[in-house]
């Protein structure tokens, strides 16, 4: 029976802020993101307290642009993925006071279109993630007001497929990992109503393979980091006991790098910081021992959560 | 990253590999600082740009640098005045996105680029095509591709049917092709929301498409592609296409007795219906109940009338509201009728003490599902009498004795006269849909003898079976065949969870929501007065998930002890409920029970023996209304000081509960969770061990 090597994790995610090979390189645009995901995984683990909060948030900040936007890196443009990324690593330290919450706010307001949509930067991409990334960042900081809410959930709800899941825009084909987006930014904004749980919850279960992982889309091969999407819809939905459990715990745990820390996506394949992330958040959703519970909508643990929606910081079973 | 394998030790990779990706290295190190560099100054140069396209080639996802790219293209156009100077500029850019696309077909921003150098307008769309069919050949489930498709197809102006032809052709090619499947489902819909030829062009359409999907399981039945689509074909089929009123409170031809009660400006109301449980009660006011088959927007006074013969004006105004979270959809609508009450407890009543009520829905268009779908269906009715005065009990049980002796025939909604002839199309509309049925049973029946072990054609054949026998409801058959035919069913889903164990919650769901066609069929069975309390027995009763709620909006006691619940969502449409047992269910977390403090008369609550405070994860903690979900209740909150765990506050602060059995609950050992359950239910009597159990 195989068991999580938490301690590997641990010095695998740590030891990855030193390194400039290739992988850093390519990865470099998204630092914000790979910087969240480590350091979720390392506060689920229990491990946040390693990690030197005031370094990281001296960097981060320099990532902010006067627009109010973050970019990925230093010197890279501003993005409303890394604007997410910077609030949510900010609330994991508890330091959201340290950046003008209506500045961030009305740099993501200026992103939303008339149709309700939200553009990803100033160059007009349109795609649903970036309604959850403008949901989820605004509710964090507590200015959703600033944004017609009302809009930005009925777009999301043209882009559900016949299916029940939701694709980028609207006509684009249901996947795993959008479905997450717009089923998150619904319960947010308090509009899952929209969402036919029924439907949207037998396809989702039915991402689950033989062995045990889940898949993005039918016919497609599992991946780690569905354990994440899937899970989480299905979590919000109160649908998670649609699936085997135990087999993808057990799946998830096989794609451990049991030698050198890390997880990968499917087992003996190479390990990266994302699903290490995803490896770890799911297994939190599974319960998983010695684990924190992560919150399914916010992809923060629940005391964090808690923290800053009702200054309460014990996740539910510690508050036994 | 995907797919990359694992390199065990660091000599595994070979001497070329190993060059390759040092060289790549050092390239990319010079490239990013110079092209942040450039993009930071605005620097243009033939040699700035030659370096970006480089960075993209190495790669695709460096999105900063599809952002220079950009405001170059945007600088060298509006320096250049020639026209083929233009077309030349934009030739390279997507040649470059060509060449970025060929090392990664699915980035972002290199697919979001060529869609911004197409939008300039200045590049022949039908090339696009081109590439898009080479694209599509290489991965034909690339949803990047498809995406560029629809909006090349747009720009374009592609018809409809053409496009249609091209997702045939695909899926022709392989049936294995979900996102053709997809994006066939996708025009499909907008061709029939387009039709205006009537539904017998939608009709012919729908039993073509029946025999494309046919076709491709029949090839492979493992395929989940044509089952999924086949499934909304289905769905197509059968599901009406907006939503319909199934229940009301009072139901119909009902006679409400009305007396002043014990409490203060209280109302005892006894309802009692032909076939029908009496339901008796102590309530602020008269209630009325709507409840549709899917949630509903726009109920109000100009949707929904109540005439009263001779008037009462305590009827003209009556404000409905959502029964749920929601502020503005709700499957279940309410309105409460208010009299007024004189000091020495009679009703202050314009002389009448008898009237009756009609209550008719959807007059007027204005009702519509959070699709924006309207209404559909004959216009609706509910016909209710009032009596007002002191009866005793005596005189409420002649009342429902001689409504028995009535017998009066199908109880429930009846449909307005007008829409006599609405309701002849509809038994035809009927008539079409049965015999797709029987046509696809025969053909999954054919298909479960070469294959019968395919889970996905024994649960297809469930959902036809199921549809059929909803259809063949309102061709009057005998209840017993009824109970049979679904017990069948019931025994297919049971074969069902055998052969795909790792699913098998899912089919006790659906077997759950069979189970309560049983118990409904049971309940409209007639029985001796006596037997007609308020009360329904679901005890041990296999249930995974309670739905039905349309047919118990009488229940007044609900015992679901010995069940598989995890959840109490929906039954905040059962406004009448007073005590409800849900003991030795599955409820993790109070959470769970928040659904409960939409109920008005819930007075006892039995949760004991579940698994609250035993799951570190809880699975509705975002389904219900809270400041994660942006419902602050900041008001409620300042007058109160904060309580700790905050799940407790929210779900119990607005219960008016006597009794709360929480015994065998892991919580139970929390004396924080006590302490905090104490201060939000200061007048209620807790129950936390055996001993002391309530009866
Ligand atoms: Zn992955």
């Amino acid at each position: 029976m195989a068991t999580l090597h938490l301690q590997k994790h641990v010095d695998y995610i740590k030891s990855l802020d030193k390194k400039s090979d290739f992988d850093s390189l390519v990865t470099e645009h998204l630092r914000m993101s790979g910087a969240y995901w480590g350091l979720t995984a390392m506060d689920l683990m229990g491990h946040l307290a390693d990690m030197d909060a005031n370094e990281i948030v001296a960097w981060l900040l320099k990532c902010q642009h006067d627009c109010g936007g973050f970019g990925g890196n230093h010197g890279h443009d501003p993005h409303v993925i890394y604007t997410l990324n910077a609030v949510q690593i900010l609330a994991l330290f508890d330091k959201l006071n340290a950046v003008d919450a209506d500045k961030i706010a009305s740099y993501i307001a200026g992103l939303q279109n008339e149709d309700g949509s939200f553009a990803g930067d100033e160059w007009g991409e349109i795609d649903t993630r970036f309604s959850y990334c403008a949901i989820c960042c605004l509710s964090l900081l507590k200015r959703l007001d600033k944004i017609d809410l009302k809009k930005a959930t009925d777009f999301v709800a043209r882009c559900k497929n016949f299916d029940g899941g939701f694709g980028c825009t609207p006509g684009g084909e249901s996947h795993a990992g959008q479905i997450f987006c717009c089923v998150a930014a619904l319960a947010i904004a308090g509009a899952l109503h929209h969402v036919d749980k029924d439907l949207l919850g037998w396809w989702l279960c039915e991402r689950q393979v033989k062995s045990g992982g889940l898949n993005g889309r039918p016919e497609k091969l599992p991946d780690v980091c569905y354990s994440w999407w899937v899970l989480s819809s299905l979590v919000i939905m109160n649908r998670v006991h649609w699936i085997d459990k135990k087999k993808l715990e057990e799946f998830i745990l096989d794609c451990q790098d049991s030698e050198n820390g890390g997880i990968s996506d499917r087992p003996d394949d190479a390990v990266d910081v994302f699903h290490t992330f995803f490896g770890v958040a799911g297994l939190s959703l599974l319960e998983y021992p010695g684990v924190k519970a992560i919150d399914p909508a916010y992809a923060l643990p629940v005391d964090i959560v808690d923290r800053i929606f009702y200054g309460q910081e014990n996740g539910f079973t510690d508050k036994l | 990253m995907h797919g990359r394998p694992r390199q065990r030790a660091a000599g595994e990779t070979s001497g070329a590999e190993n060059d390759k990706e040092l060289s790549k290295v050092a390239e990319l190190q010079e490239l990013i600082p110079s092209i942040l560099h450039n993009h930071r100054t605005c620097c243009y140069t033939k040699e700035a740009l030659m370096q970006n396209a480089k960075l993209l080639e190495l790669n695709p996802e460096f999105y900063t640098a599809w952002n220079f790219q950009k405001r170059a293209v945007q600088h060298l156009l509006l320096s250049e005045t020639d026209e083929e100077a233009h077309k030349r500029i934009v030739k390279e850019e997507l040649d470059l996105v060509y060449r970025a696309l060929k090392v990664n077909h699915k980035s972002y921003g290199a697919w979001h680029h060529r869609k911004w150098v197409i939008a300039l307008g200045l590049s022949p769309l039908d090339s696009e095509f081109t590439l898009l069919s080479k694209v599509l050949k290489l991965d034909a489930r690339n949803f990047h591709s498809w995406d560029y498709r629809r909006f090349a197809v747009r720009m374009k102006g592609v018809p409809i049917n053409e496009e249609l032809q091209f997702t045939t052709e695909k899926i022709n090619e392989n049936f294995s092709n979900y996102s053709a499947w997809h994006n066939r489902s996708a025009l499909l819909s907008e061709l029939y929301r387009n039709e205006t030829g009537g539904k017998e062009i939608v009709q012919g359409r729908l039993e073509e498409e029946f025999d494309l999907v046919k076709n491709s399981f029949f090839t492979d039945p493992n395929d989940q592609s044509a089952w999924f689509y086949y499934s909304w074909l289905l769905g197509q089929v059968v599901a009406p296409v907006g939503p319909e009123l199934n229940g009301t409170w009072p139901p119909h031809t009902s006679e409400l007795v009305i007396e002043c009660s014990e409490e203060p400006t209280h109302l005892s109301i006894t309802c009692t219906c032909p076939l029908q449980r009496v339901t008796s009660f102590v309530s602020s006011g008269v209630p009325l109940l709507l409840s549709f088959t899917e949630a509903v927007t726009g109920v109000n006074n100009e949707t929904v009338t109540v005439h009263s013969e001779p008037e009462v004006r305590e009827l003209s105004k009556l404000s409905w509201r959502p029964v749920g979270f929601s502020q503005e959809f709700s499957q279940t609508w309410a309105t409460e009728v208010r009299f007024q009450i004189k000091d020495d407890k009679s009703l202050l009543l314009s002389e009448l003490t008898n009237f009756t009520v009609d209550i008719v829905v959807a007059v007027v268009p204005g009702i519509v599902s959070p699709g924006g779908q309207p209404m559909q269906g004959p216009v609706k009715c509910s016909k209710v009498s009032f009596h007002f005065g002191t009866t005793d009990n005596a005189a409420k049980k002649t009342i429902g004795e001689e409504l028995m002796a009535k017998q009066l025939g199908a109880i429930g909604l009846v449909e307005e006269e007008t829409s006599k002839g609405e309701n002849q199309t509809q038994i035809k509309a009927g008539a079409w849909q049965v015999k797709i049925l029987e046509t696809e049973i025969e053909s999954i029946l054919e298909l479960l003898k070469i294959e019968p072990d395919s889970k996905w054609a024994q649960l297809t054949l469930i959902r036809l079976l199921t549809a059929r026998e909803s259809f063949s409801r309102s061709r009057s058959e005998r209840p017993a065949d009824e109970v049979e035919k679904l017990q069948k069913l019931q025994g297919l889903l049971r074969e069902l969870t055998h052969i795909d164990l790792p699913h098998s919650e899912y089919y006790q769901h659906e077997q759950s929501l069979l189970i309560l066609r049983e118990v409904v069929l049971d309940l409209e069975r007639p029985t001796e007065p006596q037997h007609l309390s308020s009360l329904l027995n679901l005890r041990s009763s296999s249930l995974y998930t309670l739905g039905c709620f349309e047919h118990f909006l009488w229940v007044q006691h609900l015992d679901l002890s010995n069940n598989h619940l995890r959840s109490t969502h929906g039954f905040e449409a059962l406004q009448l409920l007073e005590n409800l047992n849900i003991s030795h269910n599955q409820i993790l977390s109070f959470t769970a029970l928040a659904p409960l403090a939409l109920l008005p008369l819930l007075r006892i609550l039995n949760i004991s023996f579940n698994e609250i405070g035993a799951h570190p994860i809880d699975t509705c903690r975002v389904l219900i209304p809270s400041n994660l979900s942006n419902h602050f209740m900041s008001q409620v909150l300042a007058g109160n000081k904060e309580v700790n765990p905050w799940e407790v506050q929210l779900v119990f602060q607005n219960m008016n509960l006597t009794d709360l059995d929480l015994t065998g609950n892991p919580v139970v050992n929390s004396s924080k969770f006590m302490k905090a359950l104490t201060a939000v239910l200061p007048s209620t009597t807790l129950h936390t061990n055996e001993s002391s159990e309530c009866k």
